[in-house]
């Protein structure tokens, strides 16, 4: 990413830093996205009480890394 | 897909298009060799060879299917904003489901609706973070940050397709009075920060690096002195 320098100066915000935020923030919505189409598919597969819960979790904890991972690729690749 | 210092529109198609691109691939090289770690027969050659052969047949398919997400996404993006004149979140979240429509047209209407429902709920999720994100980066001052004496300059660099930064500011209450000292298709706010010394905070169009760039700008061990 091109950073301009502007008159005082500019700090260039840590590529490390900026990894970190992307996997924080893709976790966050991958773990949503998971919650929502986690609890679909479980449903639809014939999932209920205990059962459905650990499913929904896994789910999410899933599509979490999953787009953690893909985020802060994404994140590094421009820095 | 994540926001982030994007390119003005026509060139936007073919930046997103490359970085979905790598962003697939690499992703798909590091997911591939688990799994072609762990489907392989025993013995660490066989092993290795089972993640070699993953990562050469599946990244660059999974990298080629982010690129025809990420084009095809920019391209209904970039066609949005020159029809409605502004670039919000709208924006995304229809042609995310759009793109989802799309790229399920050959299996049926009924999975064209149900992708593009996904695909715009998706698109609604990441937006909706990057909003979050905002509201959490100007509540990061809760005095808010003085601002320079000078005045803001007359003419201020419009970009060409719309103004995103109507809608930034919005819910940027401590940034009204930003003076832009524009450099590139960034804009440069002047701010004074909580510890005193001037800093030049990146106006960029995306909430995630705002945030990073305040965060660095204003802490005390990297701020930058006047």
């Amino acid at each position: 990413m091109p950073v301009a320098v502007g008159p005082y100066g500019q700090t260039q915000p840590n590529c490390f830093d900026r990894v970190k935020m992307g996997f924080m923030m893709g976790f966050a919505v991958g773990m949503a996205a998971g919650a929502m189409f986690g609890t679909f598919s479980c449903l639809r597969i014939g999932m209920r009480g205990r059962e459905l819960m650990g499913g929904v979790g896994k789910t999410m904890l899933q599509s979490g890394g999953t787009f953690g991972t893909f985020m802060a690729i994404g994140m590094g690749i421009r820095c | 897909m994540e926001e982030y210092a994007r390119e003005p529109c026509p060139w936007r198609i073919v930046d997103d298009c490359g970085g979905a691109f790598t962003m697939g691939a690499i992703g798909g090289g590091i997911f591939q060799t688990v799994k072609g770690f762990r489907n392989a027969p025993s013995g660490m050659s066989h092993r290795m060879r089972g993640s070699l052969t993953a990562i050469k047949t599946r990244a660059p398919q999974l990298g080629g299917s982010f690129a025809v997400w990420g084009g095809l996404f920019s391209t209904i993006d970039c066609g949005l904003v020159k029809v409605r004149g502004k670039e919000d979140p709208w924006n995304s979240i229809t042609s995310g489901a759009m793109t989802g429509a799309i790229l399920a047209a050959r299996n049926g209407p009924i999975a064209m609706v149900g992708s593009a429902a996904m695909g715009g709920i998706l698109l609604a999720l990441i937006e909706g973070a990057g909003i979050l994100l905002t509201r959490f980066a100007s509540s990061q001052f809760p005095t808010g940050p003085q601002f320079a004496e000078e005045p803001a300059p007359a003419s201020m660099p419009t970009p060409a397709f719309g103004d995103y930064r109507q809608y930034q500011t919005m819910h940027r209450p401590a940034f009204r009075h930003s003076q832009p000292c524009h450099a590139h298709t960034f804009h440069l706010t002047v701010v004074k920060c909580r510890h005193g010394e001037i800093c030049c905070v990146m106006f960029v169009r995306c909430a995630f690096y705002y945030f990073v760039h305040i965060q660095s700008a204003c802490s005390p061990k990297s701020g930058s002195s006047g």
